[in-house]
């Protein structure tokens, strides 16, 4: 099944650098959103279908905390997984993330291995 | 950690990542040896709180924003696309090494919230050379370009 993947980082470069990660790969992506904070991101999910949200923590608007915790309040958002791709490495901040329904964690940076893996986890396990 | 050990491990990280992300390559320098040959520079700021607060900077030359980028995209220098690119991937740089050298000075347990980095452009030789003379700046060289770093963290009581 073609997955509809939001992408939500500040940083153009780093879009463009998981879209074409999801590609090499080999993710079966159908179309790719991008938006540049969370409140974009909560727009972009309001209008379409999405199967799969990466979002990045630290950004301006809002975060990508404040995006998941708007995301629990709505029945359908709530279902979407949404894999965090962050610098941080605080295994606190992770256990944070994963109690409030965050599925993956990816650290910056990152190979198409761990993105294709973490894809096939969430898409296996839903 | 002291400053000395500080300082290897802020430039490990940083050839670390740069490595990673960008495929360049940081070779060991001591500060005798750089020769500066540009004008223009570009410098990425950004802080953080939490367990610790600080700032950290970093400065290249113009030229290398470019490469940098494209190296990130997986295209030629010379693509129109990599001007419109070249201050964000900086940024990330920065970013990614800002929360790489935090976890491997403050260990995994600690939380930071990170600012989003700021970007400035223009930066004359003199500045360059104003922070290349502080005590405080690293100093890196990644595929022949010279490269700045100023790190500062004051623990929160």
């Amino acid at each position: 099944m073609a997955l509809n993947i939001l992408v939500v980082d500040d940083s153009k470069v780093v879009r463009s650098v998981i879209k074409k990660t999801l590609d090499i790969a080999g993710v079966d992506v159908g179309n790719i959103f991008e938006a540049g904070d969370g409140k974009e991101a909560l727009e972009i999910l309001d209008k379409e279908w999405i199967d799969l949200v990466f979002a990045d923590i630290n950004m301006p608007v809002m975060t990508g905390l404040e995006m998941v915790d708007r995301m629990k309040e709505d029945g359908i958002l709530q279902t979407i997984p949404v894999v965090i791709v962050s610098t941080e490495g605080s295994e606190t901040r992770i256990e944070e993330l994963k109690a409030k329904g965050v599925r993956a964690y990816i650290r910056k940076p990152f190979t198409p291995e761990t993105i294709k893996k973490v894809v096939d986890e969430i898409m296996e396990g839903k | 950690m002291d400053r000395k050990e500080l300082k290897n491990t802020i430039r490990d990280v940083f050839y670390d990542i740069i490595e990673k992300s960008a495929f360049m390559f940081g070779e060991e320098v001591e500060k005798d040896e750089v020769d500066v040959n540009y004008d223009k520079f570009a410098r990425a700021d950004m802080g953080f709180v939490g367990d610790a607060k600080g700032e950290i900077s970093i400065m290249v030359p113009e030229a290398m924003c470019p490469e940098i980028a494209a190296n990130f995209l997986g295209v030629d220098p010379e693509d129109e696309k990599v001007d419109e690119y070249s201050e964000d991937a900086l940024k990330e740089i920065l970013n990614v090494t800002c929360g790489h050298v935090l976890t491997a000075i403050k260990g995994e347990r600690a939380v930071f919230d990170l600012t989003v980095p700021n970007i400035k452009r223009g930066i004359k030789l003199k500045e360059w050379e104003k922070l290349f003379r502080s005590e405080d700046s690293i100093v890196c060289m990644v595929d022949d370009y010279p490269v700045l770093i100023k790190f500062s963290i004051k623990n929160e009581d």
